[in-house]
C-alpha cells in the first residue's frame, strides 16, 4: 500500500481549526468512553460464576472463573438455530429491503422538481422512526387485538370469522417485515439523499445536452456516484447481522408463546435469560453475538474488496 | 476518501463490538462503586453514636401514592424512638419486581432487607447474596424466633441454614374459588357444592350464556393463568412445575407432574373454557388484569374478601374452600425478607423486623397506611377501617398477620382462624427440602427456557393439551429434564435417609 508515502505529506502542526473540531467531536467521544468502552471489562462476566460479595465491581471480580460453563447453555438448548435462523433471515431480508426501498424513494424525491413538495413526503416518511416500539405495539393492538381490534371488527362485518392473530405465527414474519420498512425508511432516506444533492449539477447538463433520459441519467450518474455510500451502508448493515432490534421483536409481538419460532432473536433471548438465568449466561449470549459481528463484518469487507477495492472500508 | 473512511470505518467497527457489551449484565452508573456505603445515610464515626442509622428495604406494591412519604415518616419517627432503627422504603411494581430485583441483587446496589419468595429465594442464596442468619436470629432476637414456629423456620432453611425471616400469616396454603355475589344470586348456584374444576363447568357456562358474548366469567393474564392450578404437586421450591412430587405420595417419587391424569384431565377442562368463550381469548399476551373479576381462583383464609372486595371494587364476593390447607417449602417461602449479605446493619435489620412482627402499631402502619388518611382505627390497634385504596404496600409482604388488625367487615377473629388454619394444616411429604440447583445450571436454564415457550398458552387454555403436553414434555426431556429429576430423586433421598 502507499500509506507510506502518504504519512510523510501528513500535516504535523496543530492547528486552530483542530482545536474547534476537537470540541465537536468531544461529546461523542466521551459517550463512547462511557457507554462502549468502560463497560468492555463485563466481558469477563461472561466467563464467571457470578456471586454477590459486595458491589457490583467487586462482584465482578471476585466471582470464581467457570470457563466456558455459561455459553453450554446456548449450544445445548434446542432452540439455538430457531432463534439464530431468526435473527439472521430477518436481518438478510431488512438490509436488503433497506438498501431498495429507500435507494428507490431517495431516487425519486431527488427528482422532483418541486422542492417543498419533496421535502414534505421526506418528513411524513421520516414521522414513524419518532414513535417507540411501544407505541406501536400499543397501535398493533388495537388492530390485531382479537375481541376488540379493528381488524376482527372488519373481518366479523363481512361475515367471515375472527382471527387470533397474536396466535398466528404465519402471518408475523409480514408483520414484522412490514413494520421494520415502515419505520426506518425516513431514517434510512436522510443519507441517500444528502448523497443525491450533493452530486455535482454539471454532470445531469452535460448528459441532457448528449440526449440521455431520465432513465439513462440515473442508471451512469446518480447511481455509480451513490455507489460507495450504498457499499459503505451495506457493510454497517452486515456487521450488525448478529442484532436485532429488541423493541421491534419483543415489544410487538407482545411475548406471545404462539409466536416463540417466529419472533425470538438473540436480544430477545438475552433479556429473557436475564430474567430467568443468571447474568454469566445473559453475558455470554450478548458476547457470542459480538464475536460472531465482528466476524461477519470483517468477511462481508473482504468480499466487497475482492469485487471492488474502492469501495472497501478497511 | 479512502484514509478518511478507514479513520471512519475502524472507529465504527470498534463501537460495533462493544455496543453490544454496551448492553449486557448492568447498566450501572459509574456511581455504583465498589463501597458498601448505602445511600442510607451511614452514620458519620466522627458523630455522636446517637445517630440513627436509616435501612433501605426494597419491596414489593402497587403504585406509590402522593402521602408515601408522610407515612414513612411517621413510622420512622415511632421506630427511631423504639429501637433507633429508620427504613428507606423502596417499593418495585407487582409487573417489574422480576426483573428489577434481579438487577438489584446483581449489581450489588445497596440494600439491608429484600422481600424475597420462593421463585428467587434459591438462586440469591446459592448467589450469595443474602445474609446467613441462623445464629443471630436466635441470639439478637429471641422474641422474633420464639413467634414463628419451627416447622415455618424450617422451610426456610436451605442447606440447614436460615438466609431469610418467613413471614408468618396463612403460611398454610388455602386455595379458594372466588365469585362475585351478584352472579351468584342471578343464576342460582349454590358455591358450598363447588369443589373441582369439572363442578365450576356449569355454573361458568350458565353466566357465558347469561351475559352475552363479550362477557368472559374466567379473565386470565399469561403469567398467571389459574392460580394454584399446580397446588397437588410440591415444586421443590424450584419454582418449576412440570417437575414435582405428589404432596401426599409417601414415597416421594418425582415425577413428570403435566403427564399426570388429573393435571392432564384439568388442562383439558382449561382448553374447553377457552374454545366456549368463558376465559378471555387475549388471555395469554395480556399482561395487567382488569379490575372486577366476576371469578378467580386465589390462596386465601377468612375473611380475605375484604381487601378483595376494596381492591377489585366489586360489592361483595362469596368465597368456597377447595384445597389445603397444605404446608409446603414453597407456600413458606411465598413471603421472606432478606438480609443484605453486604448489610451493614444486619442485627438493625432483624431488630426492625422483630419489631414489625411484635408491635401492632408498627404492623398496621405498614400495612394500611397513613393513620386518619389511608385508615382510620375502630378499635385500638385490633380493628381499622380501610378508607382509600392507594397505599401500595401489601400485608403479606411484611410481617405476621397475627400483630395485625382486622379490617371492617372481615370476621373478628379472623387471624384465630387463620392460625386454626395453619394447626390443622396437611404438611406436605417434603416439607424442609429445597431443591439444590447449583450443579444444574445449564439444564434448570434450559428447561425453564422450554417451560416459558408455552406455559402462557398452556395455563390460560389456549392450546390443547392432547397436542402439546407430549410435545412440551419431549422438548424438556431434550432440554435435560431427565438430568434434573434423577438429581432431584437422590437429593430427596439423602435428606430424608438422615
Amino acid at each position: 500500500m502507499d500509506t507510506k508515502a502518504k504519512s510523510k505529506r501528513l500535516r504535523t502542526r496543530w492547528r486552530k481549526q483542530d482545536v474547534e473540531l476537537t470540541f465537536l467531536a468531544l461529546p461523542t467521544t466521551v459517550w463512547y468512553i462511557l457507554f462502549c468502552f468502560l463497560p468492555m471489562f463485563g466481558i469477563i462476566i461472561a466467563f464467571k460464576d457470578f456471586k454477590i460479595s459486595g458491589g457490583f465491581l467487586s462482584n465482578v471480580l471476585n466471582s470464581p472463573w467457570s470457563g466456558f460453563k455459561n455459553f453450554e447453555f446456548l449450544f445445548k438448548s434446542n432452540d439455538a438455530w430457531i432463534i439464530i435462523r431468526n435473527t439472521l433471515g430477518y436481518n438478510i431480508i431488512f438490509i436488503i429491503l433497506s438498501i431498495v426501498i429507500p435507494v428507490t424513494l431517495a431516487l425519486m424525491i431527488g427528482m422532483l422538481h418541486n422542492r417543498k413538495a419533496g421535502k414534505v413526503y421526506q418528513t411524513m416518511m421520516f414521522l414513524p422512526y419518532f414513535l417507540s416500539w411501544v407505541v406501536v405495539s400499543a397501535v398493533g393492538w388495537a388492530f390485531l387485538s382479537f375481541d376488540k381490534g379493528i381488524v376482527n371488527q372488519m373481518l366479523v362485518n363481512m361475515g367471515s370469522e375472527p382471527i387470533n392473530w397474536y396466535m398466528e405465527p404465519k402471518y408475523w414474519p409480514y408483520f414484522l417485515i412490514f413494520m421494520n420498512v415502515w419505520k426506518g425508511l425516513g431514517y434510512g432516506m436522510v443519507v441517500y439523499l444528502a448523497t443525491i444533492t450533493g452530486i455535482d449539477k454539471t454532470y445531469y447538463e452535460a448528459a441532457v445536452i448528449d440526449g440521455a433520459s431520465i432513465w439513462q441519467q440515473t442508471r451512469f450518474i446518480t447511481l455509480p456516484l451513490m455507489k460507495l455510500v450504498i457499499v459503505m451502508m451495506f457493510i454497517l448493515a452486515v456487521g450488525r447481522i448478529f442484532y436485532t432490534d429488541f423493541g421491534l421483536f419483543f415489544q410487538v409481538p407482545r411475548d406471545s408463546n404462539s409466536l416463540f419460532n417466529v419472533t425470538t432473536t438473540i436480544d430477545v433471548l438475552v433479556y429473557k435469560q436475564l430474567k430467568t438465568a443468571t447474568v454469566g449466561m445473559a453475558s455470554a449470549a450478548a458476547f457470542v453475538q459480538s464475536v460472531l459481528g465482528c466476524l461477519m463484518i470483517l468477511t462481508a469487507n473482504w468480499v466487497v474488496r475482492r469485487i471492488d477495492p474502492d469501495s472497501a472500508m478497511i | 476518501m479512502k484514509r478518511s473512511l478507514k479513520v471512519i470505518s475502524s472507529l465504527c467497527m470498534a463501537t460495533l463490538l462493544m455496543s453490544a457489551l454496551a448492553g449486557c449484565g448492568s447498566k450501572s452508573e459509574p456511581s455504583a462503586s465498589d463501597s458498601n456505603t448505602s445511600d442510607s445515610k451511614a452514620p458519620d464515626s466522627s458523630k455522636s453514636t446517637a445517630e440513627v442509622p436509616t435501612l433501605v428495604w426494597w419491596t414489593i406494591g402497587g403504585q406509590v401514592p402522593n402521602n408515601f412519604d408522610k407515612a414513612i415518616a411517621a413510622m420512622n419517627e415511632y421506630t427511631a424512638e423504639k429501637i433507633g432503627v429508620k427504613v428507606d422504603i423502596k417499593v418495585a411494581s407487582w409487573g417489574e419486581w422480576d426483573t428489577k430485583i434481579n438487577t438489584i441483587v446483581n449489581t450489588g446496589e445497596p440494600f439491608d432487607i429484600l422481600f424475597t419468595n420462593n421463585t428467587k429465594y434459591n438462586q440469591q442464596v446459592s448467589m450469595g447474596a443474602l445474609a446467613d442468619i441462623t445464629d443471630l436470629v436466635q441470639s439478637e432476637t429471641p422474641d422474633l424466633y420464639k413467634l414463628i414456629p419451627e416447622k415455618v423456620w424450617d422451610g426456610t432453611k436451605i442447606g440447614g441454614k436460615i438466609y431469610s425471616v418467613p413471614t408468618y400469616k396463612d403460611s398454610a396454603l388455602t386455595q379458594y374459588w372466588v365469585f362475585d355475589h351478584k352472579y351468584v344470586d342471578k343464576y342460582g348456584f349454590n358455591v358450598n357444592n363447588i369443589k373441582t374444576l369439572k363442578d365450576l363447568d356449569k355454573p361458568l357456562h350458565d353466566m357465558k350464556a347469561g351475559e352475552g358474548k363479550s362477557f368472559y366469567p374466567v379473565p386470565m393474564t399469561q403469567s398467571e393463568g389459574l392460580n394454584g392450578f399446580f397446588n397437588g404437586y410440591d415444586d421443590m421450591a424450584m419454582g418449576f412445575p412440570p417437575i414435582g412430587v405428589k404432596a401426599d405420595d409417601a414415597s416421594r417419587k418425582v415425577i413428570s407432574v403435566l403427564e399426570q391424569p388429573d393435571v392432564m384431565d384439568n388442562l383439558k377442562t382449561l382448553h374447553q373454557w377457552y374454545k366456549d368463550g368463558i376465559i378471555n381469548p387475549d388471555a395469554p399476551t395480556k399482561s395487567e388484569p382488569d379490575k372486577g373479576r366476576p371469578f378467580f381462583s386465589a390462596q386465601g383464609f377468612p375473611g380475605a374478601e375484604t381487601s378483595w372486595q376494596i381492591n377489585e371494587g366489586v360489592e361483595k364476593y362469596d368465597m368456597v374452600q377447595n384445597y389445603g390447607p397444605i404446608y409446603m417449602t414453597s407456600t413458606i417461602q411465598g413471603s421472606l425478607n432478606g438480609i443484605s449479605a453486604n448489610s451493614k446493619y444486619k442485627k438493625e435489620a432483624l431488630k426492625y423486623l422483630e419489631l414489625v412482627n411484635t408491635d401492632p402499631k408498627l404492623r398496621n402502619m405498614l400495612a394500611f397506611g397513613e393513620e386518619g388518611v389511608d385508615y382510620k382505627k375502630i378499635d385500638g390497634e385490633k380493628v381499622i377501617e380501610r378508607t382509600t385504596d392507594t397505599w401500595p404496600l401489601a400485608a403479606y409482604t411484611q410481617g405476621t398477620f397475627f400483630n395485625m388488625a382486622t379490617t371492617k367487615g372481615a370476621p373478628e377473629d379472623q387471624w384465630q382462624q387463620v392460625q386454626k388454619l395453619n394447626e390443622q394444616a396437611f404438611a406436605s411429604s417434603l416439607l424442609g427440602f429445597s431443591m439444590d440447583i447449583s450443579k444444574l445450571s445449564t439444564e434448570v436454564a434450559n428447561t425453564k427456557a422450554v417451560w416459558d415457550k408455552y406455559r402462557y398458552e398452556l395455563l390460560t387454555g389456549a392450546s390443547d393439551p392432547e397436542k402439546m403436553v407430549p410435545k412440551i414434555v419431549s422438548e424438556l426431556k431434550a432440554a435435560g429434564m431427565d438430568t434434573i429429576m434423577k438429581a432431584a430423586q437422590e437429593q430427596i433421598d439423602a435428606y430424608f435417609s438422615k
